[in-house]
């Protein structure tokens, strides 16, 4: 049990008084408590210290020209750079991808006994997809797909603390992102992170963001994810009422709105996992089946 | 990134705008006090599960007086301290750690409260990306008081007293005890600023430019603010036969603050 100190100054008050934005009585009331008080004055040194550090390496500056900056400082926080971009071009549509992603997460890990390969076999990353040159349209949206299924096997991958397999498809998700101006050196930084269900939200909607194509971000996220829970030996896991189906009802209509008809095999499959008229056999066909129809 | 009261109204969504920021502060935090890497992991989980705790009620409150990254500096900065209390009780920096910065602390905690000897003291510390040479760490470690984890003061018995600080012994109890409340009154006597100024300049040898800038204050004309005050502090002193040196001793006394 925490017991708080009663004479702490009020938080956001000596916030503004450290940021110089207290008007001078309320200022000449923090001084006076600081003053008097050896725990008020620990409090409003040890905040002082951190706020001062903050600022000295963080910049308040427009996004464009903070990533540069956090870079050129070396930091290494590319969450910093995930997140200005999420925050720019992402927030307002986050529902689906939250979804999503928290099927990813909710992905029963535990259930790995050593590593990921050792308890699905081996290839269990490699989801088989279509080699075939699309237009360049497709290729985005083919792309997208690709890093929304390697999200998701990164993700489980992190969860089962398999490192050497979180490690192998951050590369791989560095490398799908190559490609994207900015977001290469961001995701090589990302090979440590991620331990937190937070950070892995958070990385999830910075990398759908940078995908560009957020329906079939979403299309390859969930597929990966299914395809590992189907592995696992989840029987029950597409039942008609069942979470992830209703996410796939959510996920098909985006598709439908926004895919080429390059995406019509793959609608094709996914469609059939929403009927709930199959065998965990046929689910698993039907799946990849799916994921090899990803124009490339 | 700001935010002001009408982002709060998602406060959820501005957790996750925050996260970069809140987990570079529980870093700022961690290295501040050379956490070693495991307890670090503890206190940032712990931190963050309070920031989401009643509905993100800290974010919540947050009504856009200052900016959201001093903002989330104090909250963590108070965080750090519950959890630092609630896990190991209200453990007392001497006046000498403190005058060796957090660091100092660190290792008196290290040695004094955990008991740990000052291989192990360096170990952990190099663990937690302390980059001070060994030869300095142990230099640092010859300056701290040698006191017992027996003296750990727990969070439920809380007492004020201190044990006796050896850098002061040549003062006799009756001596420091008659100077101390000189000194206090005389201190009593400046603005409030002022004996902000005095404690954050003699008892945590910080510069004049941090004090400035933590302070938002002129830097040039502190200068001369200080040795004015450091002026009437000696005067005072000397005319009680207090040497400069046992002024700054008696200054980092904290029972006599």
């Amino acid at each position: 049990m925490l017991r708080m100190n009663e004479r702490r100054i009020d938080e956001e008050t000596l916030a503004a008084f450290l940021d110089g934005t207290l008007p001078n009585e309320e200022r000449s009331n923090v001084l006076r408590q600081v003053a008097q008080s050896p725990e008020a004055y620990e409090e409003f040194l040890d905040a002082a210290r951190i706020a001062d550090t903050l600022r000295e390496t963080t910049p308040s500056v427009a996004p464009r020209r903070t990533r540069t900056r956090w870079r050129r400082l070396g930091l290494g926080l590319p969450l910093l750079a995930a997140a200005s971009i999420a925050g720019v071009i992402l927030w307002p549509s986050t529902r689906e991808a939250s979804n999503v992603i928290a099927l990813a997460q909710n992905l029963p890990s535990a259930k790995v006994v050593g590593s990921v390969e050792g308890t699905l076999g081996a290839g269990w990353d490699v989801p088989g997809w279509s080699v075939l040159r699309g237009n360049s349209t497709s290729q985005s949206a083919g792309s997208a797909a690709r890093i929304g299924a390697s999200y998701a096997m990164w993700v489980f991958a992190r969860n089962a603390n398999d490192s050497t397999a979180a490690r192998a498809l951050s590369e791989r998700l560095a490398s799908l992102l190559s490609s994207i101006s900015g977001a290469g050196p961001s995701m090589r930084a990302l090979a440590g992170g991620g331990r937190e269900p937070q950070q892995q939200q958070v990385i999830g909607l910075a990398l759908r963001a940078i995908a560009g194509d957020t329906a079939t971000f979403d299309v390859g996220a969930w597929l990966s994810t299914t395809r590992i829970a189907l592995q696992l030996g989840d029987n029950g896991y597409l039942a008609r009422d069942a979470e992830p189906i209703k996410v796939l009802t959510a996920i098909t209509s985006a598709l439908d709105a926004n895919a080429s008809s390059e995406w019509d095999e793959c609608r094709k499959h996914l469609r059939l996992l929403l009927t709930g008229t199959h065998t965990p056999q046929e689910a698993a066909e039907a799946v990849g089946a799916a994921l090899k129809a990803i124009p490339l | 990134m700001t935010a002001t009261p009408a982002t709060v109204d998602n406060p959820e969504r501005l957790f996750l705008e925050l996260l970069p920021a809140i987990d570079r502060i529980l870093e700022i935090i961690a290295r501040k006090n050379a956490l070693p890497p495991a307890d670090a992991d503890e206190f940032s989980a712990w931190a963050r599960t309070r920031l989401t705790d009643k509905d993100y009620a800290i974010l919540r409150k947050f009504a856009g007086r200052s900016t959201i990254q001093t903002y989330l500096s104090v909250v963590l900065s108070n965080l750090f301290r519950d959890y630092r209390n609630s896990v190991w009780g209200r453990w007392r920096p001497s006046a000498a750690a403190l005058r060796l910065g957090p660091l100092g602390v660190r290792l008196e905690e290290l040695i004094s409260r955990d008991g740990c000897s000052l291989r192990e003291a360096i170990g952990a510390m190099r663990n937690a990306d302390v980059t001070l040479a060994d030869r300095e760490i142990a230099q640092m470690a010859a300056r701290l008081p040698m006191r017992r984890a027996d003296q750990l003061v727990s969070i439920d018995g809380l007492s004020n007293t201190l044990p006796a600080n050896p850098d002061s012994a040549h003062l006799s109890d009756e001596e420091r005890e008659q100077v101390g409340q000189a000194l206090l009154a005389a201190i009593d006597t400046l603005p409030q600023e002022d004996q902000v100024l005095t404690r954050m300049r003699f008892w945590d040898n910080l510069s004049i430019a941090d004090i400035a800038r933590v302070l938002r204050l002129d830097q040039k004309p502190l200068y001369r603010r200080i040795e004015s005050i450091q002026g009437r502090l000696k005067s005072f002193l000397a005319l009680r036969g207090v040497t400069e040196d046992r002024a700054r001793d008696i200054l980092s006394e904290e029972s006599i603050w």
